[in-house]
């Protein structure tokens, strides 16, 4: 790809995540909100796509745009949507979620330097096209097990902990 | 323009036309069929045989009012049936469909019978699909009347369910032909075993073929597993509002949702374009041949089996089914592993 039309497609996809993720947070309609975050992760897999990783764009759109948002959906729809968009949009605590966010974006900037981040889409990434599969199962499950079990280890709980609230409210 | 690159548009507005023809003829195949299953003749007035029958069914559609419910969210309302629609063609773009060919010696070098060649295509087609699962809920959910919505709900519910075992059902298939390629994957079901045994992947997955075909019937929301339109509980579920085109949108998506599905386990499972008797370069017949048989089944099956109840489905699904195809995975990488096949 020329280099021009290369740093257009980053510039208008990176616009554009970051204009979908604000749309996401002040809509009133929280499906409306939902559907800018399907935008934003649709932008999101369009980088993966530049940079040559298309193994975890396809993984990003499969993963949270295919299961993880339709979950969300699926919740959703049965809320009181009259009721839900009459209150105000941002609760008492936004602050902290402010802050929280303003942490990530300097944790990002700090992570910008090259030298600091080994991160497995890296290797990935610089891998050619077919390789960026098995570049990401070989990194998986040699350099990063430990963190891969961990991650493992948490969905479990969080599965765990999703199955007792549920039998809780069907006990109840 | 260089010839290659007229012959790529020219290829690619082929599977276009093709794909909306196809799915014309599907709607008369499938009432002839199933008048032939209930011992009825099915549509004969229009055109000799009946044959002109869809041509007709879409001009009504296309002189019916398009209506809206006052309450309806007009945007996503719109949009939902597009989404179905665009995502029912965007999938069918990585499948190949036949060996290289030079068109009879009209080009240089050789071309791929396929739109796109993508070294991912077996994501391609998953992400697509798990994508199309949005026009259904936002038809759905925007309507604002009760049966779209529970249509819609249930439809997600569904197609999550049975996503997890097409996955697994896919992943076994790139275990044992070690590509995400398409054209790979077909390229190694070439050739027979003892002579007469066509090295097709059904051979070494059957319940690889079984579980695909079975998602696959799922996610296509195709009987017994059509839940989101029963018509019985629900009206229409969730295109009960819907008229006019964007009604026929919808039911265009299901019907190449389905050819879709047929072709890509055509050339998962069934050798794709390879087969006896034809040269290399006329194989797209034998993939045609498949297809038609694929497509035949699925008529078949609709007319022959009655709907599950809700509760089964969803047992079916967690229960049965995803067990099934994560053993099926399990085994397979096993033999992969150990046998190096």
């Amino acid at each position: 790809m020329p280099i021009i039309a290369g740093h257009i497609a980053f510039y208008y996809l990176a616009a554009a995540s970051i204009a979908s993720a604000v749309l996401a947070v002040t809509r009133r309609n929280p499906i409306h909100s939902m559907l800018w975050v399907l935008a934003l992760f649709l932008h999101v897999a369009g980088i993966f796509l530049l940079a040559g990783a298309e193994f975890l764009a396809a993984v990003q759109v499969i993963l949270y745009a295919g299961a993880i948002l339709v979950f969300y959906l699926f919740f959703l729809m049965l809320l009181d949507l009259p009721g839900e968009t009459a209150e105000p949009r941002f609760g008492a605590h936004w602050p902290l979620c402010a802050a929280a966010g303003l942490g990530f974006a300097a944790l990002a900037w700090f992570a910008r330097d090259p030298g600091l981040v080994p991160t497995a889409g890296r290797e990935a990434a610089t891998d050619a096209s077919p390789g960026s599969l098995s570049a990401v199962g070989h990194v998986l499950f040699t350099r990063f097990t430990l963190p891969f079990e961990i991650v493992s280890l948490i969905l479990l709980a969080a599965i765990v902990g999703a199955v007792v609230v549920a039998k809780r409210k069907a006990g109840a | 323009m260089s010839p290659l690159l007229l012959a790529q548009v020219a290829l690619t507005l082929f599977v276009f036309v093709m794909l909306l023809s196809s799915a014309a003829v599907m709607v008369y195949v499938e009432r002839k069929v199933a008048a032939l299953l209930q011992q009825r003749l099915g549509p004969y007035l229009v055109g000799p045989k009946g044959l002109l029958q869809p041509i007709a069914d879409v001009v009504k559609l296309m002189f019916k009012e398009e209506l809206r419910p006052r309450a309806a969210d007009a945007l996503l309302f719109t949009l939902a049936p597009i989404i179905s629609a665009t995502a029912a063609f965007a999938a069918f773009a990585v499948v190949p469909f036949g060996a290289e060919t030079t068109f009879f010696g009209l080009l240089d070098e050789r071309v791929r019978l396929q739109v796109a060649d993508v070294n991912v295509a077996v994501l391609v087609i998953f992400a697509i699909a798990s994508m199309s699962v949005y026009g259904i809920v936002l038809a759905g959910w925007s309507a604002n009347s009760k049966y779209s919505l529970l249509g819609g709900l249930r439809s997600s519910a569904q197609m999550i369910s049975y996503e997890l075992s097409y996955g697994l059902a896919l992943a076994t298939v790139l275990l044992v032909g070690n590509s995400l390629s398409l054209t790979d994957l077909v390229n190694r079901q070439a050739g027979t075993w003892l002579g007469f045994i066509p090295r097709w992947f059904i051979f070494v997955q059957p319940l690889g073929f079984f579980i695909y075909m079975t998602a696959g019937i799922a996610e296509t929301n195709r009987a017994p597993f059509d839940f989101p339109e029963a018509e019985q509980e629900l009206v229409a579920g969730y295109h009960t509002e819907y008229s006019s085109m964007s009604f026929a949108m919808f039911f265009l998506a299901e019907y190449i949702n389905m050819v879709t599905v047929s072709a890509v386990a055509t050339d998962l499972f069934l050798g794709g374009w390879h087969g006896p008797l034809l040269p290399e370069s006329l194989g797209w017949i034998w993939f045609l041949i498949k297809v038609a048989a694929l497509l035949f089944f699925y008529v078949w099956m609709r007319w022959t089996l009655p709907r599950y109840r809700y509760d089964q489905l969803m047992a079916f699904g967690w229960k049965v089914l995803l067990p099934l195809a994560v053993i099926n995975l399990l085994v397979t990488a096993a033999g992969v592993l150990y046998f190096g096949l």
